[in-house]
């Protein structure tokens, strides 16, 4: 068993994928050599488009053909070469021995047949006919799945995302196989469900004795749970290091900006490290590095070689440079551009906006009348107040109602009941013309930068949109120079007015989007979620820019994110909301670093933490958190959180807690603080 | 860059203007007077839409790009070029004039003019028309299909097949120099379409030449191995080809009917150009009168949900569930009751043939507009949550703006995609409607009638068969070529279909 487990299971040495796409193809996988051993966990990681995903495609011969192909290398399984196989033969290897499970659990799973049909049939394959039934049930309850023998005959709509990535885990397993690709298993999950996930298949793998190869953007996931992992960057792997290493003293200079960019408490009062520049398209020839223009270490030799491996450590390589003749670099050579920014005092600020008792109910109407059945209880009796100048962060799971509130807010979903206020004025009570004269005063940036530039108009339309709306501009002249030094403002190019959303990146729509909002002086901004579609380095970017803007502006912000490390980063106030209602409230410092609400504390102790230097590893005592939040129709009865709370009383089922308040202006609804 | 921006309609509005005044003043050179039926109104106004579309696709680069994917296609090219063949016949057929009455300058100077509607087409075609035989003859006859009984000179009937009047009247014996003539007539046909192609190109290479700024050979050279020219070549040998075909036809229509003659000794070929206007008439018009309903009532339904929704969903199930050739029946058959009751509204039977196929336009765009509208709804319903419909929202942006600023512009390539599809479709309609009876008004000229009419005489022995197979030849090349071109259209505009570059 010893010498087992030190072999390699797979080993892949040069190998290239291209797309043939024109004149000169696409180098999606440039030449990637790694190997992963018996029953260790191996992460790729990396921004998206720098070829992960299609490397663990190319592996199981998956590429999509005819515009991919594998033009070289070698993948030894088990000491053969699949990319010998045939495509007959290579079935017998996916699935069987080498499984993968997709990061969208609700695409990959076929709506039409129940999940036991989908794990048979998988069995089948494997020539197992007798005992199918019990198989299932038992592969089911290996992944956690709560009756199973009930749950057998469920379609995947009727689970919710965490149960179809654990069948999904479950089919992958059916067939016992050497290898699990995780390709982001868990990018679309929440972060209690994603800590599930992730600690399941820790357990499995213990159990089994399976490697997995995870691919993942998150460094805080390889941070963990992962052994050795390997850093890509534009079709090619840049560095290979044990978790240790790369945590202690990552070398490739990417690998230490990608650290950088990394929103966090103690970079508050600094800006984040970005990564100028984009990455170079990859139907490029490269002469040299290829992160050469983008690094600020670049010298001579970066430009026209390309640099070879550089041994540091026992298992810990790099391709750069800086390392030809050393073993390790001065921590001195990396030098940070990030700037210290001046924040403003909190107390002092006025309140702008403010909802009491905020509430969106959606019915649910059923029959041939339409009859009003129920009601979707999405936001249920909220108050947040936003003061000049600051962040306030709605932070929750997804489905709690988070996105409503702030849509609420801004009435572009009429709200149920209470109100919300502009300074004096009243906006629930308003309609049509004296609305929208006011809506210049609070404006939205949304998650998905692709679905909110609309592709038909030009940039410099879509600027102009809202203040021919309001009526801004007075002038042809003037309307042009206020979109120029918008487009400064944001850090665009003067021409991006000329040409259409489709031409631009994420990062830079999202660019777009701010400058839109901006265009009519708002006073509040609802950010729903503006960052979670990036990459880290184009999040710091963003998040700097909305920093700088606050403080130029004096903007608010109402910050609705999931991500605990952007809040940390910039939020002044944070609300925590769980099913509708906010179940703790209160200035960032005090709610992040003594939580006391169950939830906030299990909340804060999923997300992994990523210390970089720290070479004692200590993480958050983990608190993990069963089921998953329940249905907005039917919350439960008493304290919503009180099914998955692990401090259950008596008194958490009958009634809803009060608001306890501590040292005046740390909210919290929980009956361990009434007594 | 900003000044070109805002005038894309100045060009089209030039030319709009240029045809409307050519229009206005040649009739009065000719010595013609104008008649503008209702339905050539509306042929003009799509004419003018048609222009002003294309000079807005110019402008656009979203939609642009799909339309050069089409130019790029060839089978697309082709189809493009017969479907120009086909629109140049029904726009010369869209040029009404009355003729003057010869010599009769009567009351106070007056000029009289004659009752008869001509249009541009039958004054080209005008040997065509004249040429009118007893009646059915087959194609390149020189004598009727129907025996008949004769007088000869000496006094004594006996029954033969006589000759015809205008068809190969000039042969002394027929039977043996007939196939002679024809092969005579057909390449000299052929050859004087050749020298037509010749100037054309030499035409085209000179214009060339002139824009590039190269010598004429370079030109000539380019036209004929760059890989950039290649779709030019596609046009080229198309046109070519139907250049010859045409060439060849128009001559021989001197001497022989080429298609036969019908029941009532009119030519085939006649009859079956005259038909395309009627068959593009139903094909556009109808698609014009069902575009506002379509359009208007499915982005509201979308875009306003609740109760507006549930009105314009409630019009068109019940619409889309009454059998459409029953509607299309009862509705042609009370305007043909009112038309018949009111004789003193229409000037003369042209005018009224002339409204009652408008008025089956008008039928064919009420029962069909569900489809589309049922689509555009759809689209709505999901666009409307796209984030760049609430940011429009958010800054107080109205309702009819966003629909015309944001909606109408994101459902336009379906609405594109739409109208060229059901071109091929309504063309097909209205020959089946006349054929069931409900179609156009029986003196109106359609392959719908001319079907209709051969219906009976496929009965006969020895079959008639010509003026089916002319109606379906003519229909089929421009269905087929529709189809094509739609198909073309469509995978242009399929985002799933195209890469499209980054250009």
């Amino acid at each position: 068993m010893a010498d087992k487990s030190s072999a390699n299971l797979l080993s892949v040495k040069e190998l290239s994928t291209w797309f043939e796409a024109g004149e000169s193809p696409f180098r999606v996988v440039d030449k990637v050599s790694f190997d992963i051993r018996n029953g260790e966990t191996f992460a790729l990681l990396g921004e998206s488009g720098c070829g992960k995903s299609m490397t663990a495609l190319s592996l199981m011969q998956l590429v999509p053909s005819p515009a991919g192909r594998i033009v070289a290398g070698s993948v030894l399984f088990q000491d053969q070469d699949l990319l010998q196989y045939s495509e007959q033969k290579m079935r017998h290897v996916r699935g069987q021995r080498m499984a993968m499970i997709f990061q969208e659990p609700m695409t990959s799973l076929n709506p039409v047949m129940t999940i036991g049909e989908q794990i048979v049939e998988v069995l089948r394959l494997n020539g197992k006919q007798k005992k199918i039934q019990a198989e299932v049930i038992r592969t089911l309850a290996a992944v956690g799945i709560p009756d199973p023998s009930r749950r057998l005959n469920d379609y995947p709509h009727q689970l919710s995302g965490g149960m179809k990535q654990r069948v999904m885990i479950a089919i992958a397993l059916a067939a016992k196989p050497d290898l699990l690709i995780a390709d982001e298993p868990t990018t679309a999950l929440d972060v209690t469900i994603q800590a599930q996930v992730l600690d399941l298949l820790k357990d499995i793998q213990q159990r089994t004795g399976m490697a997995i190869l995870l691919i993942t953007h998150d460094l805080g996931i390889v941070a963990d749970r992962v052994d050795r992992l390997a850093v890509m960057y534009a079709g090619q792997i840049i560095e290979q290091a044990t978790r240790q290493q790369f945590f202690s003293a990552s070398a490739h200079p990417y690998s230490r900006k990608l650290f950088a960019a990394l929103p966090g408490m103690h970079k508050r009062d600094t800006q984040l490290e970005t990564i100028h520049g984009n990455v170079p398209p990859l139907n490029t020839e490269f002469k040299g590095c290829r992160f050469a223009d983008r690094c600020e270490q670049a010298h001579a030799p970066c430009e026209n070689e390309i640099p070879d491996w550089h041994s540091l450590a026992n298992g810990h390589r790099v391709r750069c440079h800086l390392y030809i003749n050393r073993v390790a670099v001065d921590e001195r050579v990396f030098v940070s551009t990030a700037k210290p920014i001046m924040t403003k005092n909190r107390t002092a600020q006025a309140v702008v906006m403010q909802a009491r008792d905020l509430k969106v109910h959606f019915p649910i109407r059923k029959g041939l009348f339409k009859r009003i059945v129920g009601h979707v209880y999405a936001v249920d009796g909220i108050d947040l107040k936003l003061r000049q100048g600051q962040t306030l962060a709605l932070v929750g799971e997804s489905g709690c109602g988070k996105t409503t509130a702030g849509k609420a807010l801004l009435q572009l979903i009429r709200p149920s009941a209470g109100s919300v206020q502009l300074e004096e004025q009243e906006l629930t009570s308003l309609k049509g013309k004296p609305l929208r004269r006011l809506r210049a005063h609070f404006q939205i940036i949304f998650q998905d930068p692709f679905s909110s530039l609309n592709p038909r108009m030009m940039v410099g339309e879509i600027l102009q949109e809202g203040m021919r709306a309001q009526h801004i501009a007075s002038s042809q002249q003037q309307g042009q120079a206020m979109i120029d030094s918008l487009l400064q403002q944001v850090g665009m190019p003067l021409d991006a007015q000329y040409r259409y959303p489709h031409e631009f990146s994420g990062g830079q729509r999202q660019r777009i989007s701010i400058a839109r909002a901006l265009a009519v002086r708002p006073d509040v901004i609802v950010c729903d979620e503006p960052t979670s579609a990036l990459d880290v380095s184009v999040q710091a970017q963003t998040l700097n820019l909305l920093k700088k803007l606050q403080l130029e502006l004096g903007i608010s912000y109402l910050f609705i994110t999931h991500n605990i490390s952007v809040v940390e980063y910039l939020a002044h106030e944070i609300a925590v909301m769980y099913l509708g209602r906010i179940v703790e409230k209160g200035p960032a410092e005090k709610v992040l670093l003594s939580p006391r609400h169950p939830y906030t504390e299990a909340l804060l102790s999923a997300v992994p933490i990523i210390e970089n230097k720290s070479k004692a590893f200590s993480p958050r005592e983990a608190i993990r958190l069963e089921g998953e939040l329940p249905s907005p129709i039917y919350p439960p009865q008493g304290c919503h959180f009180h099914p998955r709370c692990p401090q259950v009383m008596d008194q958490c089922r009958q009634t809803y807690p009060p608001v306890s308040i501590l040292d005046g202006e740390h909210e919290v609804r929980c009956h361990l603080l009434t007594k | 860059m900003q000044a070109m921006r805002k005038k894309f309609w100045f060009a089209p509005l030039l030319i709009v203007f240029s045809a409307t005044l050519l229009l206005v003043l040649l009739p009065g050179l000719l010595g013609v007077k104008p008649v503008v039926l209702w339905t050539d109104r509306f042929i003009y106004l799509l004419v003018a839409m048609g222009i002003f579309l294309g000079a807005y696709i110019r402008h656009k680069p979203h939609l642009r790009l799909p339309w050069r994917h089409v130019l790029n296609n060839r089978r697309a090219l082709l189809a493009l070029v017969i479907l120009c063949a086909y629109i140049l016949v029904g726009l010369l057929d869209s040029i009404h004039y009355r003729q003057p009455l010869p010599g009769e300058n009567a009351n106070n100077g007056e000029k009289l003019y004659s009752v008869e509607v001509f249009s541009a087409l039958d004054g080209v075609l005008s040997h065509l028309r004249k040429h009118v035989e007893k009646t059915y003859s087959s194609p390149f006859a020189y004598q009727l299909y129907a025996m008949e009984t004769m007088v000869a000179s000496d006094g004594s009937q006996y029954r033969a097949y006589p000759r015809l009047k205008y068809a190969a009247a000039y042969l002394q014996d027929p039977a043996n120099q007939r196939a002679e003539d024809i092969l005579s007539k057909l390449l000299l046909g052929a050859a004087q379409g050749l020298i037509i192609i010749a100037v054309l190109f030499l035409l085209l290479l000179t214009y060339l030449a002139r824009r590039q700024s190269v010598s004429f050979k370079q030109a000539w050279q380019q036209c004929w191995q760059a890989e950039s020219a290649a779709s030019l070549r596609v046009v080229l040998y198309t046109l070519a080809v139907l250049i010859v075909l045409s060439s060849i036809v128009w001559k021989l229509s001197f001497f022989y009917h080429v298609f036969g003659t019908d029941k009532v000794g009119q030519d085939v070929l006649y009859l079956t150009l005259k038909s395309i206007r009627t068959g593009l008439v139903i094909g556009t018009l109808t698609t014009l009168i069902m575009l506002p309903f379509a359009i208007l009532l499915g982005i509201m339904a979308g875009y306003f949900r609740g109760w507006v929704d549930d009105l314009i969903q409630y019009i068109y199930t019940t619409l889309s569930s009454v059998p459409g050739i029953l509607l299309i029946a009862a509705a042609v058959l009370s305007i043909q009751v009112y038309m018949a009751n009111h004789p003193e509204l229409f000037e003369s039977v042209r005018d009224q043939a002339d409204l009652k196929l408008l008025a089956l336009c008008v039928v064919l765009g009420i029962t069909s507009w569900t489809g589309l509208c049922r689509l555009l709804r759809g689209e709505t319903l999901k666009l409307r949550e796209m984030d760049y419909i609430q940011a429009a929202t958010a800054f107080g942006v109205g309702h009819f703006t966003i629909i015309v600023r944001h909606l109408l512009p994101n459902v336009l390539h379906i609405v594109l995609i739409m109208v060229v599809l059901d071109f091929s479709g309504l063309v097909l309609a209205e020959a089946v409607l006349s054929y069931v009876g409900v179609g156009v008004d029986p003196s109106t000229i359609s392959w719908g009638n001319m079907i209709n009419g051969a219906r009976l005489e496929l009965a006969r022995e020895p079959v008639v068969w010509w003026s089916l197979v002319a109606a379906f030849v003519f229909m089929f090349t421009l269905v087929l070529a529709a189809n094509l071109f739609s198909d073309a259209v469509r995978d242009a505009f399929d985002p799933r279909l195209t890469l499209r570059g980054k250009s």
